[in-house]
């Protein structure tokens, strides 16, 4: 499965070095909850972990030419995030220090930015939770034929081609049921979480 | 034709397009704020299959990165855009309701401290889930199945486990509970193998999974649904 994400970010990644924005924006669309992630392993204030991703996708496009496609976007993307969060906390330490050693002297003492576990907030990991239980739940009351698209494709990594031969049938048949899976579960998790119902209830 | 193209999009997203079709979806998408917001959701599914963190579901900051890059991207309105996001930060409004008065009514400034935030709302949310009620309820929701537990764990997610056993064949499953709030809880009852436990804490989605048959499941759900008592 890794290696078709990859593809399928390094056929966005070849349109963004031909200036079509439009496939940043998909990439950036991607990625940015995994980006704030990232740097909120390093920052504690999810409004600066923004700022700190959005300031790394401004660095990763300006600097896309770059970007020689022998690792992974993501992988390149994690690594521009995890510098951008590490010299913000720099030029913060720095600015720690001259503050504090006007005021008492005092050398080498962590400022408290630093060392913070990262990851979500738990309302994001309730919400990840929610999400894939809804997933799983409806995954099972998809159409037996549309189910084992959608599984050999997300649970076994398969590329189109091999679950067509799989399930011996053509690679565009494939293509229409996974989609369609898709497509439902989307319409099934949209309904459990209606704001509108929940607002009228 | 517009089912066509989410289909390409859906195949986009799996690296199965061939390097013009990328092009023709890309145009399209850029003029049409739907089909942007379908390939959002797609992602936002496919995250949902693997194991990885899914980060925060509820930042978007494409706007700000496309504006700071001087690019224009054709958003839907308000009213409409990122609806998934939208719930997502519902759903993570009423968890913080859920996780009780106390932090929900603390000084703002906690909320942009997501670590803090963590630390405090789990320990609201595991004493929720850990009370000697909740664990009666799970009791009576296996009553009559000659189920027995086997073990308990809460984990620092807000979730709760219990495995339970039934020895006269062997089979096992799994009873899970993340905290949810009552006003989530009539809009998820139409779901026949998901319900809800109540606790003097708050509301607790439930889901059943194990080698059991859906029967069993969802006779386990109807027992745990509480709404009416």
């Amino acid at each position: 499965m890794a290696n078709k994400d990859r593809d399928s970010d390094l056929a966005l990644v070849r349109r963004v070095k031909k200036g079509e924005y439009a496939a940043f924006d998909l990439l950036v669309l991607k990625y940015q909850s995994r980006a704030i992630a990232i740097a909120t392993k390093y920052v504690k204030d999810l409004h600066l972990a923004e700022d700190i991703a959005q300031e790394s996708f401004f660095k990763a496009y300006k600097s896309i030419n770059t970007f020689r496609e022998e690792s992974a976007f993501y992988t390149w993307l994690y690594r521009i995030t995890a510098n951008t969060a590490i010299n913000y906390l720099s030029s913060k330490k720095r600015k720690s220090e001259l503050l504090e050693s006007d005021l008492s002297n005092r050398e080498g003492e962590a400022i408290d930015i630093f060392d913070i576990p990262g990851g979500e907030s738990p309302e994001d990991i309730l919400n990840a939770n929610f999400l894939r239980e809804e997933i799983l739940i409806n995954l099972g009351k998809l159409p037996e034929e549309i189910r084992t698209a959608v599984t050999l494709r997300e649970f076994e990594g398969l590329s189109y081609e091999e679950i067509a031969n799989i399930i011996d049938c053509p690679l565009g048949t494939v293509r229409s049921r996974i989609f369609r899976g898709r497509e439902l579960l989307q319409e099934t998790i949209s309904q459990t979480m209606d704001i509108k119902k929940i607002g009228n209830n | 034709m517009k089912e066509a193209m989410k289909e390409r999009i859906s195949a986009l997203a799996d690296g199965e397009l061939s390097e013009f079709e990328v092009r023709r979806v890309l145009e399209e998408i850029e003029n049409d704020p739907e089909l942007r917001e379908f390939w959002k959701r797609i992602q936002l599914i496919k995250l949902g299959f693997g194991d990885q963190p899914l980060g925060f579901l509820s930042s978007d900051i494409s706007s700000r990165v496309a504006r700071e890059l001087g690019q224009s991207i054709t958003e839907r309105s308000k009213e409409s855009s990122y609806i998934l996001n939208g719930k997502l930060a519902l759903v993570a409004c009423l968890s913080v309701v859920l996780s009780g008065t106390y932090f929900y009514t603390a000084s703002s400034s906690s909320i942009q401290y997501p670590d803090l935030f963590a630390q405090e709302a789990s320990n609201k949310i595991n004493e929720a889930i850990n009370s000697p009620e909740a664990i009666s309820l799970l009791d009576n929701a296996v009553q009559g199945m000659n189920a027995k537990l086997q073990s308990i764990d809460s984990g620092d997610r807000g979730q709760f486990y219990a495995d339970y056993r039934i020895p006269s064949n062997g089979k096992t499953f799994k009873v899970s509970l993340s905290p949810l709030d009552s006003k989530m809880n009539s809009n998820r009852l139409e779901s026949s193998r998901v319900s809800y436990l109540r606790t003097k804490n708050g509301i607790f989605l439930v889901s059943v999974s194990g080698n059991i048959s859906d029967e069993t499941k969802n006779q386990i759900l109807k027992n745990v649904n509480l709404k009416d008592k």
